[in-house]
């Protein structure tokens, strides 16, 4: 077998950045509130947060709990958010222009969006009934769960990998608070330092 | 627990691979509960793995089975794929070009059980792929200025504010509206003038220098190849300069996310600088060289969406009090043979 992180037994750094089916399968996210508020029609839910949260971690979470759902996010290859209907998850929808918007929360049956600060009074202006989710990983069991779930996932093979210590975690949530993604980043260099399986250290 | 369990197994699955190899093995189901298969995927696949946005290429998808599997069920299925040509395998600190087998199922309403084996793709005789993007290879971070420049830089930056801002003090007067035209005209003044500074600033060096030529040996090279790049130019009158240097460099450059939240990430890998002229004069005709060698054990280039692997030569006089000339040409860089 060969690779970069092989002499770590794992596939890859498991701090890069992950396909979002990926992402989806390793989410550490509660639905079952989100999932029964969105079973009837009209409903929206907000998922709130800073940059690095976990707000898009959340929608594909959802899109992969509902695979009817329309994923749409602007500047990629998804489809113009305008032009959907049924149950719609809109990421980074204060970044969609007031009119496309508009067009969106009229056709949409079912809607979930991915936003830096509420839209709960224009969502309910468009007759939704709002649900709102304020995304952080300010939990630290939450979180070292989330991360030590991408250490396995990078796995190679049966036997040692690295492994999160608590206090590494406690060290993360004291250096970057709960954005997720700037603690990815200093674990990417810590993981690509280390020369041997051993605890991950920053 | 899943409802099968996927594996791959490789014949001969050390070693590496060259363009028109074959990459055999077999991929083993057991299955522990009913499943409807909609299809069993074994994919020859090329990929990018690292710190920016994940580019891969499917380039064999073959489906060796659809139906139902019942529990107990114990199957083995052959591949056998060809190795194209390129690119080869690399592994970067933010960048990783890798070929694997991938394999998994497509079950309606479930995550997919799926299985990777990785293998190692060298250069073989004719010259590989560098990748499937069509962009230009993105310029590396590199001093587009000298030090000595940076108070004319700031000069540039300043002027847009001092004609901004008294426009925006007599507009805030009770006129916010005509704020806000006043801050934008100021941005949009600040940004236009810089694309031209950026835009004019070789012309402008040229009108001391003369026409500046520079011309390069090759700009496809393979690994331990000499690169020799000639400037010639010929100023009307004599100029005073700093100094004139070549630079060869190399890095990764990875973007991660989209949007309002993409992040360029760089590595530089390589940079070599060669010193042509001193600070001096320069007149009539003037030619000068510079020889490099594409080092041994240095990557070759890469391009895919976000991923790149670049590597660039840049030209720069520093003239005082004066723009500078820069001329960077994107390079490409092939393997070596092994």
């Amino acid at each position: 077998m060969i690779g970069a992180y092989a002499h770590l037994n794992l596939r890859m750094n498991p701090f890069g950045e992950l396909e979002p089916r990926h992402r989806a399968q390793l989410a550490v996210v509660r639905l079952d509130t989100v999932l029964a508020h969105l079973d009837a029609p009209r409903a929206a839910v907000q998922f709130v947060g800073a940059c690095g949260r976990g707000k898009s971690t959340h929608l594909h979470a959802l899109r992969a709990a509902l695979p009817g759902a329309h994923y749409a996010r602007l500047w990629t290859d998804q489809p113009d958010p305008a032009g959907l209907s049924g149950t719609v998850l809109l990421d980074e929808a204060d970044a969609v222009g007031m009119i496309r918007r508009a067009r969106l929360f009229r056709a949409a049956e079912r809607l979930a969006i991915g936003v830096h600060r509420s839209f709960a009074t224009e969502l309910r202006l468009h007759g939704f009934r709002v649900h709102t989710v304020h995304v952080s990983a300010a939990d630290p069991a939450r979180l070292a769960t989330l991360l030590r779930r991408r250490i396995e996932f990078a796995r190679l093979a049966e036997g040692p990998i690295p492994t999160l210590p608590d206090h590494t975690v406690h060290a993360l949530r004291a250096r970057f608070g709960d954005d997720v993604r700037a603690m990815e980043d200093a674990l990417y260099d810590a993981v690509h330092a280390m020369r041997e399986v051993r605890d991950v250290a920053l | 627990m899943s409802r099968c369990n996927l594996a791959i197994e490789m014949m001969d699955p050390g070693a590496p691979r060259r363009p028109g190899d074959q990459v055999q093995g077999f991929v083993t189901v057991d299955v522990d509960k009913s499943v409807n298969c909609r299809g069993l995927h074994i994919v020859l696949r090329c990929m990018t793995r690292g710190r920016g946005n994940t580019w891969r290429q499917d380039v064999v998808d073959q489906v060796v089975y659809e139906g139902e599997w019942k529990p107990g069920d114990n199957l083995v299925y052959p591949f056998e794929f060809d190795v194209p040509n390129g690119p080869v395998t690399y592994h970067g600190k933010l960048l990783n070009v890798v070929w694997q087998v991938y394999t998994y199922v497509d079950i309606p309403w479930g995550f997919d059980p799926e299985s990777e084996y990785e293998f190692e793709v060298v250069r073989g005789e004719a010259r590989p792929s560098l990748g499937p993007s069509q962009q230009a290879m993105p310029n590396l971070p590199i001093a587009i200025t000298s030090p000595s420049k940076v108070p004319l830089i700031a000069m540039l930056a300043i002027v847009p504010l001092f004609l901004g801002l008294p426009m925006a003090v007599v507009a805030l007067d009770g006129e916010p509206f005509l704020a806000f035209c006043a801050a934008a005209s100021v941005m949009v003044f600040a940004v236009v003038g810089g694309i031209a500074f950026v835009a004019m600033r070789n012309r402008i060096a040229e009108r001391k220098l003369g026409p500046v030529d520079v011309q390069l040996s090759a700009t496809e090279l393979d690994i331990g190849d000499e690169l020799t790049v000639t400037v010639r130019l010929s100023p009307e009158q004599a100029v005073a300069i700093r100094g004139a240097s070549v630079h060869l460099h190399a890095g990764e450059v990875v973007t991660r996310g989209s949007g309002t939240n993409r992040t360029t990430y760089r590595e530089e890998l390589l940079s070599e600088r060669i010193a042509v002229a001193e600070a001096g004069e320069v007149r009539g005709e003037t030619t000068w060289t510079a020889r490099f060698r594409i080092p041994e054990g240095a990557p070759s280039s890469f391009s895919a969406s976000d991923n790149h692997l670049a590597w660039n030569l840049t030209f720069q006089v520093d003239i005082p009090r004066w723009p500078d000339f820069v001329s960077t040409t994107p390079l490409s860089v092939f393997p070596a043979t092994r």
